[in-house]
Formats: C-alpha cells, structure tokens, sequence
C-alpha cells in the first residue's frame, strides 16, 4: 500500500485528475482547516494505494531580489520564494500550505502538471521548496489529453523522474527574464531620475524590447512612405445584359502615357475571344495544427487574436475535448489511436458523415510536417463528445480543429483554373474561371478551406465581344501593412523570438504597458521613444540577433546540452556588458528619453502658425492652475501673443493639417469613445464659421457646446 | 542644440529629426519615379500634391515634409 501526492496544474485539471484516479470515479474531497478552505484536496484509492491531488494555482513560486540595497542596478542576486511573498496579491498561500501538510507524510510525490516548460517549473519547484523532495525522486504522469484512458494509462507507467533537464531550462528562464526585467527596467527609470530628477516608470523586458522594435520600425516605414504612382485599366464587357469587369494583362501600368494609348488603342473596337486555356493542379491535404496555426486560422476565420484563440483552447483541453494545445508539433506519433478517434467522432451529429467516410479508407494516413515537439502530438480533438452547452470561442475554435483533424486525412482536392483571353487591336484582356473537379479534403474541412468557384460565360475561341466601357484609374503603390496580433506573433515565432507559451503574453503586456494600441498595431509616443534612444545608445537591449541567442542557449539545456549554470553565466555576462555600456550613457539616455516624450508630445499638440502674431505656434495644451485644456499661442512665453481660446476638455485633440476655410487658423479634431471624430476651428468664438447655436449654447466658459452642434451638422 | 525644422523638436545638430530626415529623403528619391510616371512634373507641383491629395498615402511625416518644403518654396 503506498500513498502518493499528485500535484495538478489548476484546480479544473485536478478534479479531472481525481475522477480518472480513483477506482469508482468518486474522489473523496477532504475536509480542510479554515486556512487552506480554499484549496480543494482530493483523495482517490485506486488498487490499495491512496492518491492525494492537490492543484497548483500557476506558479506558487517565483523570483525576488535578495539584496537590501534597494531600488538599484545591477541587481544580480535573486531567490526563490513563495509567489505571495514576491506579490502580496498573489492566491498561493493556502495552496503552498496544503502541498506542505500532506506532502510530508506521503510516500511518493508525482508531478502532474501540463508536460512542458511551465508545467515542469510549476511541479518540480513545488516538490523541491513545498514537499522538500530531491528532484531525482519526483515521480511524473505524462498525458497529453484529460481524457480518463490517458491519465490512467499515465499512471500506470509513471517516469521515473520529472523531466530534469526541461525542468532546469524553465528555472532558468524565469531566472533570466527576472534579471533581464528588473536591470533593464531600473537602468530605464533610472537614468531619467539620475538626468532630470523626474520620476517615470519606464518597464521593458527581454523579449518585449526587439517585439516593440518591430512595431516601431514598421511604423516608420508608413509614416515616412513615399508612394508611387501607376495606373489600373478597367475594362469591361456586356455579356447577356450583364456588364463583366475584365483583367487588363497588366496588373499595373507604370506611365500616365501608356496608360492613355492602352485607353485610345481599345475605344470603339470590338475583342475577339482569342485564347481559352485550363490548367489542373491538385492541392495536398492542410498539416495537423500546432499551437501557431490554429492561432492563425482562428484568427482568419474568425477574427480572434491568439491570446484569445489559446484560451478558449485551453477550456477546450481542460475539458478533455481536445488534445494539450501548446504544442509546435505536425507530426502524429504512432501511439494514439487516430481510428478510435473518428470512431468516437462518428457519435456527432455534425462529423458523423465524415468520419464515416474517412473510415471506409483502407489504410488512413495523416499529412505529416516538418515541426515536432517531443512533449506532445499535434492539436486533435479527443474524440469525447462535446456538451450541447458549449457556445462562444470554444465552441468554434472546437469546431475548427476537429474539422482540420479530419481534413488531414483526406485525399488532395482537384482544382482547375481557366483563363479566357479577349485581344483588342493587339491589347490583351481576360477572364479568369475556378473550378474544383474532386472535393478531397477540402469536403472534410467545410466550412473552412472555402473555394469560390468562377464561371466562365458561354464564349468560344473566336467570338466577338463588344467592350463597353474602357478607362484608366489613378492608383498608387501601397504602404506596407501594420501588424496585428497575429502577424506579430507569426513575426516573433519567425524571428525565434520567446516561446510558443510566453509570445501572446508579451504583446499583451506591450498593450497594458501603453507602448502599442488598437488591433492594427501602432507605437505609441512611449513605445517609439523607448526604441528611439534605445537604437541610438543601447542597441544591444533590443537587438534581435541577441535575444534569439539566448532563446537557443536556453533550447539546449532543454535538450541536455548545456548546463543550467552556464547558461546563466552566459546570459549575466551579456547582460553585464549591455548595463555598462548603458550606464556609461546614462545621462543622455535619461535626457533624451525625456526630450523625445516631451517632443512627441508637443508635436502631436502643435496646430500651426498662430495667424494673429504670425511668429508663434498655436498648441493644445493645458493651464497648469485649472488643470483645463485650451488652445494658446507659444508667443505667449515670450509676451509676444496672448490669444488664447477654449476648447471641449473630453476626448483626444490632435491637430488636423487643414485650416479653417472661414479664418484661417488650424483646426483640431477631437475623437471621443464611440462618437463621431470632430473638426473645429480654434477660433470657433469669432469664427464666421460658427453657426449661431453653439455661440447661444456657450454659457459659463463651457466649450462642450460645440460637441452637439458640430456634430449635428455633421450629419 | 538645434530644432527640427519641420516639427520643431530638439536634435543634436542638423536640420530635421531623424523621421524627417528619412521622410525627407524618400520625397526626394521617388520624385524622380513621378516624372517619369506621369512625363513631366515640376517639383512644385509634386510637393502641391503630396502635401495637400488627400488620396495619396503618403506616410504622415513625409506630408509634414512635403508642405513645410512647399510653404518654403512660397
Ligand atoms: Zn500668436
Ligand atoms: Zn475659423
Ligand atoms: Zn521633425
């Protein structure tokens, strides 16, 4: 008779955890003392043996600096201690008290966490600072579903040990980000405190730096764009009443010039069909998902970012619905069952069909990629039927990987494409067709995968069309696009920049830290600051190439290269290197990240020339007595102009590059949460412009007047 | 310590900040793509384009440039 303790990720993990386990699938939940009430405990038998399974509420602990000396750097010494101490806010109290009471009297600890980097930290840092166990008798389940055959048959053959080696490389991430994070962040405030006496938070970490550099030079890129005209014929035909747009032969015309001959060449003439061509071409099955590419599918179907998509993921996995999601791999392993699988998948109504007919094939073969993760097999659905309850994300993004699952397995789908050529005096237009000639796996995969077909119309080689309309239109080359969530991520995981686990968290945190906003993604003034002066003195911080380095260093303790130890050595060396160079310009980096919020902030306020003294600027900005925000000249400063106006105080300000067409001043538009954007003129109060309500409705110095009307007027 | 002449922020020295100085630059580099693209175009009327068009997507800083070139041009 042996008592074990089985550490769990997450409470929801364990309850599963426990039914599977005990024999009767009733785990008894044990009655606790008031200081750890809220951890549910639960005890299973199982052939004799008694199983205790307590859940972790993520990690229980982390780093803190050991040093008394205060907000400094470089700050190199660190412990690990329990998560309430590092933040008082943190739940981990009664949980680390109860791994504590029971982990003392049992026989053998088994980690049950999620099988990766996270889980591992999570499981062995637990066992080693909560139940005091050595490492090396840390018993482990490996699953890569919730589902009860797979935690049983986990149990059954338990691993000698936790994964030392990904349990180390974890360690030693959050070591190295902890580091990272703290010296970078101090050496940020503190050079502004230390340069201006100001004090400003200013936060960044080790992966957060290069992903904002991204952003931020894909900004400039926009914002410096210079386009380049061209030209779009835009032919068309009448066909049975019906007006058909043809495709000009060239995409793009590069010269006004030619544009204009292609225009005279093809007035008043008839075309004569002169070509009709086809070609078949088959497309091979879609891959097996890893966590990237059902990011990006869900994000192209149905619009939802990835943090988003790989948490309704994880309810999913949760709820034993679908395989363990944080996973790189494309690749099935010969040990699950695929065939049970769609035998299970055929109990729903919706896959029924489907999976019926991938059944029938002899010998079912998955599409294999190149990616593999040795911890788990691609995102498959578990083949447990999904309750009718489940709506929302989940509901979708289940929908989405257990069609993906069964497209896998299906035939290549058959395509043809056709192309019907019209030639007007020596001009060549045409029609493009699309068919699909065999559905293969694209029937599996509906409705994903979705192929607009094309008809030709009714023509034959040497037919006559009459051309109805002819015209060339102005276009121009286009600015390279902004990222959003997904093709930053796409970009990161391109780059070989964090993890598949930590990326979406790091572009929320560029979010919630203010140096990126909106889905298409933009610097802010904070964000473009910091990599401005970073660029110019510290390139080092954000530097990719080195921030990849150390992501590898980092692989090869996961994969028993190299020691946790050296790798950290390493890392304190590089990061040791970049802190002197840093503080050896510190002083003009604090004063030019100062400067440069300062000037981002007086850009975005100045409206123009003021047009009464005709030598200051016009600027938004605020009096520093009523703290209200008003429209005043700069002249002012030097007692040259004292014009002054109010302005609504609600809402973002921003100067347009227009003047009013009534007085000449620059105008300001104001955007305020879900209203229309409004444009005023500054000197709406003797402006010819203003209509007469708002003059009327301006009472007790209250510029709001102008919100109502303008925007009536608007309409 | 100078200013930017088109958005009036300090720099070390010169006479545009580093994003309108690349701004600068490109306008200056693609001029030659507009003459070409539509036969003749004086460089007056290129600025008078850029600054004002609405159409065209021209990057923001690159407009600021273009209408302070043209404003001097004036
Ligand atoms: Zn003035
Ligand atoms: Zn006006
Ligand atoms: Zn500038």
């Amino acid at each position: 008779m042996v008592n074990y303790l089985c550490i769990s990720e997450k409470p929801t993990a364990a309850k599963r955890l426990a039914t599977a386990l005990d024999q009767q699938g009733k785990p008894k939940k044990l009655p606790n003392p008031r200081n750890l009430a809220k951890v549910p405990v639960y005890e299973c038998r199982r052939n004799g043996d008694t199983i205790i399974v307590i859940p972790a509420l993520g990690h229980l602990f982390s780093t803190v600096e050991d040093s008394s000396r205060g907000w400094h750097y470089p700050a190199f010494s660190y412990k690990w201690v329990p998560s309430y101490i590092a933040n008082p806010k943190h739940g981990s109290r009664p949980f680390i008290a109860a791994f504590k009471k029971y982990g003392k009297d049992v026989d053998e600890v088994i980690v049950a966490t999620d099988f990766d980097l996270e889980g591992e930290v999570i499981g062995a840092s637990i066992a080693k600072f909560a139940c005091d166990r050595q490492l090396t008798d840390v018993k482990r389940m490996k699953f890569s579903t919730l589902t009860k055959e797979d935690i049983v048959d986990s149990y059954e053959n338990l691993q000698p040990t936790v994964d030392i080696n990904l349990a180390n490389a974890g360690f030693a991430r959050h070591e190295i980000d902890w580091l990272y994070g703290i010296n970078l962040t101090r050496a940020l405030t503190l050079s502004i405190k230390h340069s201006t006496g100001r004090y400003k938070l200013v936060t960044t970490g080790r992966v957060q730096g290069p992903t904002l550099k991204f952003v931020a030079d894909r900004e400039r890129d926009i914002q410096t764009f210079v386009p380049i005209p061209r030209w779009v014929i835009d032919a068309k035909i009448i066909l049975e009443g019906e007006e058909i747009p043809l495709e000009f032969n060239k995409k793009f015309v590069p010269t006004f010039a030619e544009a204009e001959k292609i225009v005279s060449d093809v007035l008043d003439k008839d075309g004569v069909v002169s070509k009709i061509s086809s070609r078949e071409f088959s497309q091979n099955p879609p891959l097996p998902f890893n966590l990237g590419s059902l990011q990006s599918e869900a994000y192209r179907y149905f619009g939802y970012s990835p943090s988003r998509t790989l948490r309704a993921a994880e309810s999913l996995y949760l709820s034993a619905l679908i395989s363990y999601p944080r996973t790189s791999s494309q690749q099935f392993p010969g040990s699950i069952n695929l065939k049970a699988i769609l035998k299970d998948l055929t109990k729903n109504d919706l896959f029924k069909t489907r999976a019926n007919k991938l059944l029938t094939i002899p010998k079912l073969k998955p599409t294999k990629g190149k990616k593999k993760d040795p911890a788990h097999p691609p995102i498959h659905p578990t083949g447990k039927k999904a309750p009718a309850s489940l709506g929302g994300d989940a509901n979708n993004i289940y929908k989405l990987i257990t069609c993906r699952f069964l497209a896998i397995f299906g035939p290549p789908a058959v395509k043809k494409s056709l192309r019907l050529d019209i030639e007007v005096n020596k001009q060549i237009f045409f029609l493009r067709g699309m068919k699909v000639l065999k559905k293969g796996w694209l029937e599996y995969y509906a409705p994903f995968g979705k192929v607009d077909e094309i008809e030709l119309p009714d023509l034959a080689k040497g037919d006559k069309v009459n051309i109805s309309s002819i015209v060339h239109k102005q276009s121009y080359t286009q600015p390279p696009a902004r990222y959003n969530p997904n093709s930053l991520l796409k970009k990161m995981e391109e780059e070989e920049l964090g993890t598949k686990a930590t990326r979406a968290s790091i572009i929320d945190i560029l979010y919630s830290r203010g140096y990126i906003e909106d889905d298409s993604i933009n610097a802010t003034d904070l964000g473009f600051a910091v990599i401005d002066t970073l660029e110019k003195n510290c390139p080092d911080i954000i530097s990719v190439e080195l921030t990849r380095n150390l992501e590898k260093e980092m692989e090869s303790i996961t994969t028993g290269d190299k020691r946790r130890e050296i790798v950290l050595m390493e890392s304190i060396k590089q990061l040791k290197k970049i802190l002197e160079s840093f503080y050896e310009k510190e002083k003009i980096i604090g004063v030019t990240l100062q400067e440069q919020v300062q000037n981002l902030k007086q850009r975005q306020r100045m409206l123009g020339l003021c047009p009464v003294c005709k030598q200051g600027d016009l600027i938004i900005t605020r009096s520093i007595r009523t703290k209200k925000r008003f429209v005043g000249c700069t002249g002012y400063y030097k007692k040259l102009c004292s014009w002054s106006a109010p302005i609504p105080q609600a809402g973002y300000a921003s100067p347009t590059k227009n003047t009013c067409k009534h007085c000449g001043f620059p105008m300001l538009t104001i955007r305020k949460k879900g209203k229309r954007p409004y444009t005023i003129c500054p000197n709406w109060l003797n402006c010819s412009g203003t209509p007469k309500e708002v003059l009327d409705n301006y009472q007790n110095n209250k510029a709001e007047a102008l919100e109502s009307v303008i925007e009536d007027s608007e309409e | 310590m100078a200013q930017c002449l088109v958005c009036k922020s300090t720099i070390e020295k010169g006479q545009y900040c580093d994003a309108h100085l690349i701004a600068k630059k490109n306008l200056e580099e693609k001029y030659k793509d507009w003459q070409t693209a539509f036969g003749k175009l004086s460089w007056k009327d290129y600025l008078t384009r850029m600054a004002n068009n609405q159409d065209i997507p021209i990057g923001d800083w690159a407009r600021e440039v273009a209408d302070y070139l043209l404003k001097k041009e004036k």
